[in-house]
């Protein structure tokens, strides 16, 4: 797999942008105060002009602020959670407990259900389209912006007000103390701030709901000319099936909570057997909204790594359809196994079986994926900086959460493990090993693209390793610890002690994934803040989407001059490069940037001289 | 070394030379671009054409469509379930809503339906006056609905029929659940005694009826479902009292069977109300009969307000054939809401 | 560029941008159809129920024998008001891309899958349990067994275990295919 001509790899960091083709007007600095405005009167000029933003890549960047914070503060709760569960507590001869905890069995329950709801709601569901679908959505498909950009703002701003609701509820209240899932008839009974928390993921559902619709439009109307179907990049084939999910489930939850709250309110009773109502009804509801939102989760994380596989085995992405296809079709597969998240309810057994078998045929699409992006290592060049090991992370973990996903799919062996430790493993291994492995992996990989500064290699590789060891100590441990028979929610475990150790075990594993979360932050904040960060060039992988071969880093603010014009596919290491494998150490770049500015038309435009694109479909 | 073609196509709309107007008569609605050309006012930077916006406009409309339907089919489910369980409560409880008023209402939405596909007409064919007129008489047909849907309801409060338990309107106000005379609910079935061997067990269906009367008589008001009883004795004590009083009922026909075979009989089909809404399972009607029109009179609400401001800008000249996207989003969102009660109605009112 | 005046020659009358006109005929002729059916529907339920009250007037008459079908009727001309609503009102059929179309019968489609499985789960209950392994008299033993450990517990330790199994209200789910004797080995249901 020679080269033609490879010249010497030009490293990263001496690779300069074409003269007069700087990014300075990008979209960071562009716009912004005048220059005569300063002080106080210049912060507040910069906080309305990023409040009141319609472009979508400053957007995105709040987003992840945002998503940031709540991650850390899902964190420290879930710190708390392994904290308590790091001994038996200690109890006098009446059975009181005198020792050994940090919190009541109150406040536990309270900790773990909002630990569900910040990490669910909060962070995961916005996590990856919001941030990196917002930034690169419109730069990838050769558009200016989103379809809807003031629909886009309003979506943030519905976001944070709604997280602000949950999060002025548990800090007024104390929470919710119900699970994450609300469960009548106890979330009927409990006095804790339901009603307050079920309005706070309602008015989130909306955002979610703004942000999938905005992404469907853009990419059926808004792609450049040459952008067809078959040569948009997988990101954002994922994030199509994503948003589809987010547009048919995200409705139904919000109507749940709604007769929730009104069941609260005004006792109508469809969830009350006492009223002839049925609590299992309410689960109904509640799962055929929360299952499709695992695969909110799940999909974009997939587009990630698809992402993450084609630039750093500098090969195309294998199955290039078969990958995309299985997107979609997990997304609408999705909806017809929410049932199995309900074997032990008291749910007729024929409906349980038929949930059941449609969850087993789910594992198909995923499992094509996998090896597709196996087969793209094959016989490429891999590279193993940081978003490349996080993507290998992805790998290997996900393919343990799906597997275990399929086991207790199988309904014989889920009445033993539903609501153990075992449940909690595998959705922490497809929510943390699967999707925050490629937020991160995500983050690093477009660390240049966003902030145009590169991040400290040698502290992300330790983070990767840090996160990758600490979360298989916290999490493989739980599977055996669940299949012993732990129950999951459970404050204390008295009458099993010998689950003790795998319990040490596991808390000192999330404190070791905590200290390799700590690096990631510290690695982004010297990132920004210290002098000596070095610029980053265009297009520092080589990747061959358009967000590298067109935009500078940062991108401009108008993210093109011109419309481009499309000619290959987003995987077209051969075309660009003219190499397939074989880096010598770094990317190859030809001597000038390519696709860079230069490659534009010499005529400065604002954008009004533009072809008619596509308006088909 | 391969370059990357990047390639400023023509803009069509671009004079070649030609200095005249394109803006079809409708130059008040067009504006000088930075090319020095005429383009829509209207038209946003990030897309091409109006073609384009019109139409991505309109996909997220119908995208946001598709949501209320998946918001209100969430009622409709839970309806169709306890449907599904109980029908001859269904059928029973859905004889006290006024068949007529409902209709009456169906034909008001239908009519409004039609006055805001002929506003968009307006639009489209430039005509300010038929545009406003028909926008005026949506809202007005709309409001005769609420009205119509405020009668509805405080008649149902008047005959102690409420959304919940919990539900107060004024002290003292008697509820459904604690009816001991049924004069004032609307129409008054007695199941006519008919063969025994068409029930299980060999019990007439008066007997039934008699016992199920005498049942819900005597047993305990928390058997009934009478909120007070039911907080002072905790969760669960309903069922278990409940079960010891009616566990004769195993032998009962299966629910909805009296109702079917009254139907098959085709002679005269009467149902005892004050069993029915003694039952406590006549509640699942009525709150998701209040939810779900309570939420579609809310969209109603949203709606006319909506169609407000496009009464306004209207009146203001904003819309011509160049630009009409709002109209024609208002409409579609209209529609739905239409579909909905088209919907509502016979499953409410009906059947 | 077509000059303004003779843009009505289009086969279709369409505006500028191309958009399809809605067509007064054929809007008067949707309402028309609509009130129709509406009036159908009315009418038939009507029918069905053998009563009618119209402000205050009772009336009462043979009543139309069919049964369940009065559902499936009654929702299939609310369908068929649907598709004229949005095939003529909503401007789905003047559509050169069937996108918008999809989306609507999409989300209906999503909508009866829902309530199928939903249905399939309530349709169902009750049906396998008088078909376990265990016969129903060991099973009753079994019970009888471990209440009478619950009583010796509660005695010995002086604080009243919970209710170990409650017996099933069988009423409130759906009357089983077969009537129940009173005392048969109740369904235990695992609280969620």
């Amino acid at each position: 797999m020679a080269t033609l001509t490879t010249p010497a790899p030009i490293p990263v960091e001496a690779r300069a942008y074409p003269v007069g083709h700087e990014p300075v007007h990008n979209y960071l600095r562009e716009p912004r105060p005048a220059d005569d405005v300063r002080g106080l009167a210049r912060a507040w000029a910069w906080f309305k002009l990023w409040a009141t933003t319609v472009d979508h890549k400053r957007i995105g960047i709040m987003y992840l602020v945002a998503v940031s914070v709540f991650f850390s503060v899902g964190g420290l709760l879930a710190l708390g959670i392994r904290t308590e569960l790091f001994t038996v507590n200690v109890r006098d001869a009446a059975g009181a407990v005198i020792g050994g905890n940090i919190m009541e069995a109150d406040t536990y329950n309270r900790v773990f259900t909002m630990h569900g709801l910040v990490m669910v709601f909060l962070f995961i569901i916005p996590s990856i389209p919001a941030t990196m679908g917002n930034f690169l959505l419109p730069i990838m498909i050769g558009a200016k912006d989103v379809a809807f950009p003031r629909l886009n703002l309003l979506s943030l701003y519905i976001y944070v007000g709604g997280a602000c609701l949950a999060l002025v509820a548990i800090v007024l209240t104390g929470g919710v103390d119900t699970g994450w899932t609300f469960y009548t008839p106890y979330s009927k009974e409990t006095g804790t701030a339901v009603i307050w928390m079920a309005m706070g993921a309602f008015v989130m559902g909306f955002s979610s709901i703004l942000t999938g619709l905005n992404f469907i439009v853009t990419i059926h109307k808004m792609r450049a000319p040459g952008m067809t179907w078959n040569r948009m990049p997988l990101f954002l084939w994922s994030i199509y099936a994503t948003s589809i999910v987010q547009i048919l489930a995200t409705p139904v939850i919000g109507i749940t909570l709604v007769l929730l709250t009104m069941e609260r309110v005004l006792g109508i009773g469809i969830f009350d057997p006492a009223l002839g109502g049925d609590p299992v009804l309410f689960q109904h509801f509640f799962w055929f909204y929360s299952h499709p939102a695992v695969y909110i989760m799940i999909l974009p994380a997939f587009g990630v790594v698809s992402e993450l596989m084609g630039t750093f085995s500098r090969q195309r992405v294998y199955g290039y359809r078969a990958v995309a296809l299985s997107s979609v079709a997990i997304a609408l597969l999705g909806f017809l196994v929410w049932g199995h998240h309900m074997f032990t309810s008291g749910q007729s057994p024929v409906s349980s079986v038929v949930f059941s078998m449609i969850t087993f045929l789910i594992g198909i699409p995923s499992g094509i994926k996998i090896f597709n992006w196996v087969w793209t290592m094959y016989k490429g060049s891999v590279w193993l900086k940081t978003p490349m090991l996080y993507a290998l992370s992805f790998l290997f973990l996900f393919t343990i959460g799906g597997v275990t996903g399929i086991m207790v799919g199988a309904l014989a062996v889920d009445i033993h493990l539903h609501d153990t430790y075992f449940v909690v493993a595998h959705f922490h291994y497809v929510m943390m090993g699967g999707t925050v492995m490629a937020f991160l992996g995500g983050i690093h990989y477009w660390w240049p693209k966003m902030t145009g500064l590169l991040y400290n290699e040698t502290l992300g590789k330790i983070s990767a390793f840090l996160v990758f060891v600490g979360f298989n100590l916290t999490f493989f441990i739980q599977f055996v610890m669940g299949s012993q028979g732990m129950p999951r929610r459970y404050y204390d475990y008295p009458d099993m002690p010998w689950l003790e150790p795998l319990h040490r075990v596991s808390t000192i594993g999330s404190y070791v994934l905590g200290l390799g979360l700590m690096v990631v932050l510290v690695n982004g904040l010297i990132s920004l803040f210290s002098k000596k960060t070095k610029k980053a060039p265009g297009n520092p992988w080589g990747g061959a989407t358009l967000e590298w071969t067109h935009t500078t880093s940062p991108p401009d603010h108008h993210n093109f001059h011109h419309t481009p014009l499309v000619t290959h596919g987003p995987y077209d290491y051969e075309v660009l490069f003219h190499t397939s494998g074989d880096s010598q150490g770094g990317a190859p770049v030809p001597d000038v940037e390519v696709g860079g500015p230069q490659e534009m038309d010499q005529t400065v435009d604002d954008g009004t001289r533009q072809p008619d694109s596509a308006t088909d479909y | 070394m391969a370059t990357l073609p990047t390639v400023t196509v023509d803009d069509p709309h671009v004079a070649h030379g030609d200095g005249h107007h394109d803006g079809h008569g409708h130059e008040e609605h067009m504006l000088v671009g930075h090319d020095g050309q005429l383009h829509p006012s209207n038209l946003r930077h990030y897309f091409v054409s109006s073609e384009q916006q019109f139409e991505s406009s309109k996909l997220g409309m119908w995208l946001f469509l598709s949501t209320e339907i998946l918001l209100f089919g969430g009622m409709f489910v839970a309806y169709g379930i306890f449907r599904v369980l109980y029908p001859e409560v269904y059928e029973a409880a859905s004889l006290q809503l006024d068949t007529v008023l409902g209709a009456l209402n169906t034909l008001v939405l239908l009519l409004s339906s039609l006055t805001m596909a002929w506003a968009i007409r307006g639009a489209q064919m430039d005509n300010r006056r038929v545009l406003i007129g028909n926008l005026v008489a949506t809202i007005a047909l709309a409001s005769v609905f609420l009205v119509v849907k405020y009668f509805e309801y405080t008649h149902k409060f008047h005959e102690g029929i409420f959304p919940g338990i919990n539900f107060q309107l004024e002290d003292g106000t008697e509820r459904v659940s604690d009816f001991t005379g049924a004069t004032e609910l609307k129409p008054v079935f007695e199941v006519t005694p008919h063969e025994a061997e068409h029930t299980e067990g060999g019990e007439s269906a008066a007997e039934h009826m008699e016992d199920a009367a005498s049942l819900a008589g005597g047993a305990s008001s928390v058997a009934l479902g009478d909120p007070v009883a039911v907080e002072e004795a905790g969760p669960g004590v309903a069922l278990d009292e409940a079960v010891a009083g009616e566990s004769e009922r195993a032998e009962a026909a299966a629910p909805g069977e009296l109702a079917r075979e009254a139907a098959e009989e085709g002679g005269e089909r009467e149902i005892n109300k004050e069993t029915i809404f003694k039952e406590r399972r006549a509640g699942l009607f009525f709150s998701i009969y209040f939810v779900m029109t309570g939420i579609h009179a809310l969209h109603i609400v949203i709606g006319i307000v909506a169609i407000g401001f496009l009464t306004f800008f209207s009146v203001k000249g904003r819309y011509s054939s160049v630009w009409y996207t709002p109209v024609e989003n208002v409409g579609l969102y209209w529609h739905i809401v239409d579909i909905i009660w088209i919907f509502v109605f016979p499953l409410m009112y009906l059947i | 560029m077509a000059d303004h005046a003779h843009t009505e020659g289009h086969e279709e009358h369409t505006g500028h941008g191309g958009h399809h006109v809605f067509d007064a005929a054929t809007l008067k002729k949707t309402f028309l159809i609509l009130v129709s059916l509406t009036i159908l529907t009315v009418v038939l339920a009507l029918w069905e129920r053998g009563y009618a009250d119209i402000f205050g007037l009772e009336l009462h008459y043979w009543a139309l024998p069919v049964g369940f079908l009065s559902v499936p009727i009654a929702l299939g001309i609310a369908s068929i008001k649907v598709y004229w609503v949005a095939s003529r009102f909503m401007g789905l059929k003047y559509e050169h891309s069937g996108t918008n179309t999809l989306v609507f019968l999409g989300s209906a489609s999503f909508l009866l899958v829902f309530f199928g499985f939903t249905y399939l789960d309530f349709a169902f209950r009750g049906t396998f349990e008088e078909q376990s392994a265990i016969p129903a008299d060991v099973l009753a033993a079994e019970v009888q067994e471990a209440r009478a450990e619950a009583e010796a517990e509660t005695e010995a330790i002086g604080v009243e275990a919970p209710p170990l199994v409650r017996q099933a209200d069988p009423d409130l789910f759906g009357t089983p295919a077969s009537a129940a004797p009173a005392d048969a080995a109740p369904t235990p249901e695992p609280v969620e």
